[in-house]
């Protein structure tokens, strides 16, 4: 339970029961004030904010939050570069705080490189008591043991490496809730197991209900099973390599040739049997979670049509020539991509399937290997140092932040999380507006701009967005929301549903 | 009498069973047609068995039945190629240090001891993933996907040891045995005797080891699959398990697709034993 | 001597695996080093450097990386677990421990007794209603996949008629109040039962054949001549007699009872090595994987260590 190092998605929604950002963030993606700080002021310039907290704010000790532990939580985070250690949030603050410090035991003061905003909702506020002692050196082994107090609804009592862990009420919480006395939370890596402790009331809620439970589960009386908005994006990925690292053909990193095979891509029959409905054929990498981020470019979007893209491969000079079945490269080759899919994702296998039958319809034939993430990860490594070696990949991307799937296909990301290999410099300044830019409005805008780009000279094909599946007790418990976000697994913090829910009498 | 009769009814009945098996894994598309993939599916998705699918449909509403029967080839065929393998490692390796004697016969023991002691299955598991990923070539070799072919090496190579030791203690045997005297004196040669006088002699023992050698392959290969390790694209027996596990099925009371592939499973194993009237063989090891 | 012998074959055998361990876990593709951070924001090629000398990756193979493995095993030491970020192996490892003791246990001692005893008295009256039903239960069970006949067990007990949860231990907190402990024995009854009867069917099997072979010997007729009750020559004369091959594989049958295990605790996502062993398969954790692979090799080549011992015991012939 340590922030600075953790990976999986579920403990930072753990992580955001106890403790707190500076700004929270509604389903819009607006930012409120439902965290620590009351209030938030640009100065004229864009490169100063002056943050004010929240009165008489305490950690569940009972002992004072102020300014102080404001101040160290963000500078231990500035630090961290140049004290060689990566922890998840330095990169959000690196070469974007100049300076950070505390005007009074409330106000906090934060200067920037450059005007934005993005920041002040991503880094928890840590307890100096506990923190301050750790260093760079022993951050990342650090363990965090349980009781963790923090600033949130609640603190953690008790917790069993991927079993259990145990929430309990903070009575020094600011209010509104919560009103359960205690949360547990408990791991079923059978999801079998946690459909049948539902129904038996063992359990209130549970999420990544499997695909063909939900409607039975649905069916029963005092449970709710429903499908959710999630954060996630599953595509298709090209290797767009051209020197080291290549793919099989040099097709592949001709945007024409990309474009055209995404006509033979149909994802509502994605949806329909590999999801079984519960899913949204994708545009892009932005999800529709994301609210006002999420851009509508449902004007360019390509409908499937296998004749369509057969034209598009010919108009691009693609085409058979040598009449056995299969489209040739320009260098006269068959083009024959191999693609690559993870072992744990237990749906891609029925997507190769549906990919393989569309393509070698168009002249195109797939040969699907299934590989641990481990090698797939060295596939998708700088391709100078002996990464790439794969033509086509199904995988996802999910974050709660918009900005994030953006960021991947950076130049300066090869050999990080730029898997393709792609590189624009347009797209590239786009992005360095992105960060720039201080209203939502105007992100929204840059958003759509990138996203356009990406659809039509992008190194991927969105496939779709699969919804995710929880369902809950309502016998028991009151207060289940009525939004598209999940009770759990929201990915907005402070989580508006944790404080809202209460045992019914 | 009655016992006779009994057991001569049961092996019947096994064979009966093999040869279906072998049917199935023959000519499986002329019996079911084509192996069905989520395209080609033609169920509605986890529905129980009825007039038009016999034995229900999977997750994707693929055809159990077909799947059940196109998997025979496959968990067939990978059984038959680990134990060949296993067997003929085993024989080699049995028959040249109990020809040898002496240090040979001594060290080339202690390695298939190392091998005895650690479990095939474990071993297994560990290799398989590494191997698979190494094995990273296209295309089908012998009618498997190389994910396949890797897990025949695995289960081949680490599960000959048994019969090496069989094979070798029954070579010592008889190698001294005067048949073998007279032909070293004659002249011919360690080749000639281990291939003309030595080898003819351990059929009979081969051929019963090696149904049990199938049967333990069947088994691996269930287990390898089971976890996670069987190839999507040509399932086995394990792998439809594993699927149906991933799918929740036995949760949700889809019998149909539970018991179908292990069921298979079992009808194999029990057939095979039969035949070879044996239950799990006492290998008695010495204590030399 | 004999004693000395076999320990000091069994400790070349552990340094063996060690060893083969090292370079098996080595050798495998992929970067450790990614797995490492995950897909956290803003990675950098510097960053992976860092990370790769952080974690020793970049030392050579041997013998710098092997020399300080071997150390470190020697100090019980088994390095970082790559799933789960800063948390040592033991430490991942050490939780998990109890609950494979306890079902592998408890299923072991079930099987052993019950197939023990069926065993004797099928292989003591042949062809009689006991031996043929026995026996034939008995090779069904020990043919089927032990997973298999727990997902059997799931599907009517759990799905059908709701007799049983379907998980393990996952959802239980070590209290130590009666009621809980009844919910923990009530959780393991299912998996408990699936290895207990695969196994039992295994023990039924050896032991008939035993007590078929023993019985054939001239001193048991000799006894039943001597008008000795059917059921004392069984037990006095029979039976000891019997132990003596059946020791032999019960040890050699470890590895076969883990495997049951590892694919038991699956199906019944019950917390314990063998689940560990398949998630660390898929996360592709060598460090966890390397030392269950060490773990469960070590417990089968003690376990054989005993069988020779015992078996030097129950019969003094061996013991030159």
């Amino acid at each position: 339970m340590n922030p600075h190092i953790y990976q999986f998605a579920i403990a930072g929604e753990i992580m955001g029961t106890f403790y707190e950002a500076l700004v929270g963030k509604d389903l819009n993606g607006k930012p409120t004030n439902t965290a620590l700080a009351e209030s938030w002021v640009a100065s004229d310039d864009g490169l100063t904010w002056t943050v004010k907290l929240k009165p008489q704010l305490k950690w569940a000790d009972g002992s004072r939050l102020t300014a102080a532990d404001v101040v160290a939580s963000w500078k231990f985070l500035m630090g961290s570069k140049a004290a060689g250690v990566a922890l998840n949030s330095t990169a959000i603050v690196d070469g974007v705080v100049k300076s950070i410090s505390a005007i009074d035991d409330n106000t906090i003061q934060i200067a920037t490189a450059y005007p934005t905003q993005s920041i002040l909702n991503r880094i928890a506020i840590l307890p100096q008591k506990v923190w301050g002692n750790i260093g760079y050196d022993k951050v990342t082994d650090f363990q965090n043991p349980a009781p963790i107090v923090g600033s949130g609804p609640f603190t953690l009592t008790n917790w069993t490496r991927g079993q259990s862990v145990t929430l309990e009420r903070n009575p020094y919480y600011r209010g509104p809730g919560p009103f359960l006395k205690e949360v547990r939370l408990l791991h079923f890596s059978n999801p079998d197991a946690a459909v049948q402790a539902l129904r038996s009331g063992e359990i209130d809620y549970m999420t990544d209900v499997p695909i063909n439970q939900v409607k039975a589960l649905g069916e029963v009386p005092n449970i709710v099973a429903k499908p959710f908005q999630s954060y996630r994006t599953v595509y298709l990925g090209f290797n767009t390599s051209t020197g080291k690292g290549a793919g099989s053909t040099p097709a592949l990193a001709d945007p024409a040739f990309r474009d055209a095979l995404s006509y033979a891509v149909d994802k509502q029959a994605l949806v329909a049997r590999v999801l079984q409905g519960y899913g949204t054929p994708a545009t892009s990498m932005l999800v529709p979670a994301y609210g006002a981020l999420y851009p509508d470019i449902s004007d360019i979007v390509h409908p499937f049509d296998l004749a369509l893209a057969k034209k598009k491969l010919a108009a691009a000079g693609y085409v058979d020539s040598n009449g056995n079945g299969l489209i040739e490269d320009k260098q006269g080759h068959d083009i024959h991509l191999r693609l690559y899919i993870p072992d744990v994702e237990t749906t891609y296998p029925a997507i190769a399937q549906f990919l393989t039958a569309w393509f070698r319809q168009v002249g195109v034939e797939i040969t699907t290997t299934v590989v641990s993430e481990a090698s797939l990860l060295s596939n998708v490594a700088d391709p100078a140092k002996g990464g790439g070696n794969y033509d086509m990949l199904i995988w996802f991307w999910e974050a709660a932040e918009p900005t994030f799937p953006l960021s991947v296909f950076q130049t300066s990301q090869i050999g990080g999380l730029n898997w393709s290999f792609w590189s624009d410099p347009k797209y590239d300044r786009m992005y360095e507006d992105l960060r720039r830019t201080l209203s939502v409005e105007k992100s929204a805008e840059i958003a759509e701009k990138m996203v356009r780009k990406l659809y039509t000279e992008g190194p991927y094909i969105a496939l779709y967005y699969p919804a995710t599946l929880h369902a809950y007790r309502t016998d028991r418990i009151s207060g289940w929301p009525d939004s598209p976000v999940p009770p759990l697994m929201t990915g907005i913090f402070p989580n508006p549903t944790v404080t809202k829910l209460k045992v019914k009498q | 009498m009655i016992c006779l009769m009994e057991l001569g009814l049961g092996r019947i009945i096994a064979a009966l069973v093999l040869g279906a098996v072998i049917v199935a894994a023959l000519v499986p598309t002329a019996l079911v047609g084509p192996l069905e993939n989520i395209v080609t599916a033609t169920g509605a998705p986890m529905s129980p068995p009825s007039a038009a699918h016999w034995l229900g449909t999977d997750e994707v509403g693929r055809d159990v039945l077909n799947l059940t029967v196109h998997s025979a080839r496959i968990t067939m065929l990978v059984a038959l190629f680990a134990s060949s393998l296993s067997m003929a490692l085993g024989t080699a390796f049995g028959v040249i240090a109990g020809y040898a004697r002496g240090t040979t016969d001594a060290l080339m023991m202690r390695v298939a001891d190392f091998f005895l002691v650690l479990p095939a299955f474990v071993l297994a598991l560990v290799l398989a993933p590494l191997a698979i990923e190494m094995g990273g070539a296209q295309g089908t070799i012998m009618g498997l996907r190389p994910t396949l072919m890797v897990t025949v090496i695995v289960i081949g190579i680490t599960s000959w040891a048994g019969t090496a030791r069989i094979v070798r203690s029954q070579t010592l045997s008889l190698r001294s045995r005067p048949f073998v005297d007279r032909a070293r004196v004659i002249g011919a040669s360690h080749g000639r005797i281990i291939c003309r006088h030595i080898l003819p002699n351990l059929i009979s023992l081969i051929v019963a080891n090696t149904i049990l050698t199938i049967v333990a392959a069947i088994w691996i290969e269930t287990a390898l699959s089971f976890v996670g390790l069987g190839d999507p694209f040509q399932p086995s027996w394990g792998t439809m398990l594993f699927y149906a596990q991933q799918a929740g099925s036995a949760g949700a009371g889809a019998w149909w697709y539970v018991v179908t592939p292990g069921f298979a499973i079992v009808l194999v194993v029990v057939s095979l034993y039969s035949l070879s009237h044996a239950g799990p063989v006492a290998r008695r090891r010495k204590t030399t | 001597m004999f004693l000395l012998r076999k320990l000091a074959s069994a400790i070349l055998t552990i340094f063996v695996i060690s060893a083969l361990g090292f370079f098996i876990f080595r050798a495998m593709p992929g970067d450790p080093e990614r797995m490492l951070i995950g897909a956290a924001q803003g990675i950098t090629p510097e960053l992976l450097a860092q990370i790769r000398a952080r974690w020793g990756l970049d030392a050579p193979l041997f013998p710098d990386q092997f020399l300080s493995y071997i150390l470190s095993l020697a100090r019980g030491d088994f390095g970082y677990s790559f799933k789960f970020r800063g948390e040592t192996v033991l430490g991942v490892i050490g939780p998990r421990m109890m609950p494979t003791l306890l079902f592998v246990g408890t299923a072991q001692v079930i099987a052993m007794v019950v197939g023990l005893w069926i065993g004797s008295r099928a292989g003591w009256r042949q062809g009689s209603i006991l031996d043929r039903f026995g026996s034939s239960l008995a090779l069904a069970a020990y043919g089927m996949p032990t997973f298999w006949l727990g997902m059997l067990l799931l599907i009517v007990f759990a799905a059908w008629l709701s007799w049983f949860p379907v998980t393990g231990l996952a959802n239980i907190e070590q209290t130590n109040n009666f009621q809980q402990w009844l919910g923990i024995a009530w959780r393991s009854v299912l998996p408990i039962a699936t290895l207990a009867i695969a196994q039992t069917g295994q023990y039924v099997l050896l032991m008939r054949a035993a007590v078929v072979e023993v019985s054939k010997e001239d001193f048991v007729t000799t006894a039943r001549a001597k008008g000795i009750g059917s059921n004392a020559v069984l037990r006095r004369h029979v039976t000891p007699n019997a132990r003596l091959p059946i020791v032999t594989l019960i040890s050699l049958n470890v590895g076969f009872i883990l495997a049951g295990a590892i694919t038991v605790e699956t199906v019944f996502s019950w917390p314990g090595l063998g689940l560990l062993t398949v998630e660390a398969m898929r996360a592709r954790d060598y460090p966890v994987m390397q030392a269950l692979f060490l773990i469960f090799a070590v417990s089968i080549v003690l376990a054989n260590l005993v069988a020779d011992l015992l078996y030097a015991r129950l019969d003094p012939r061996v013991s030159r």
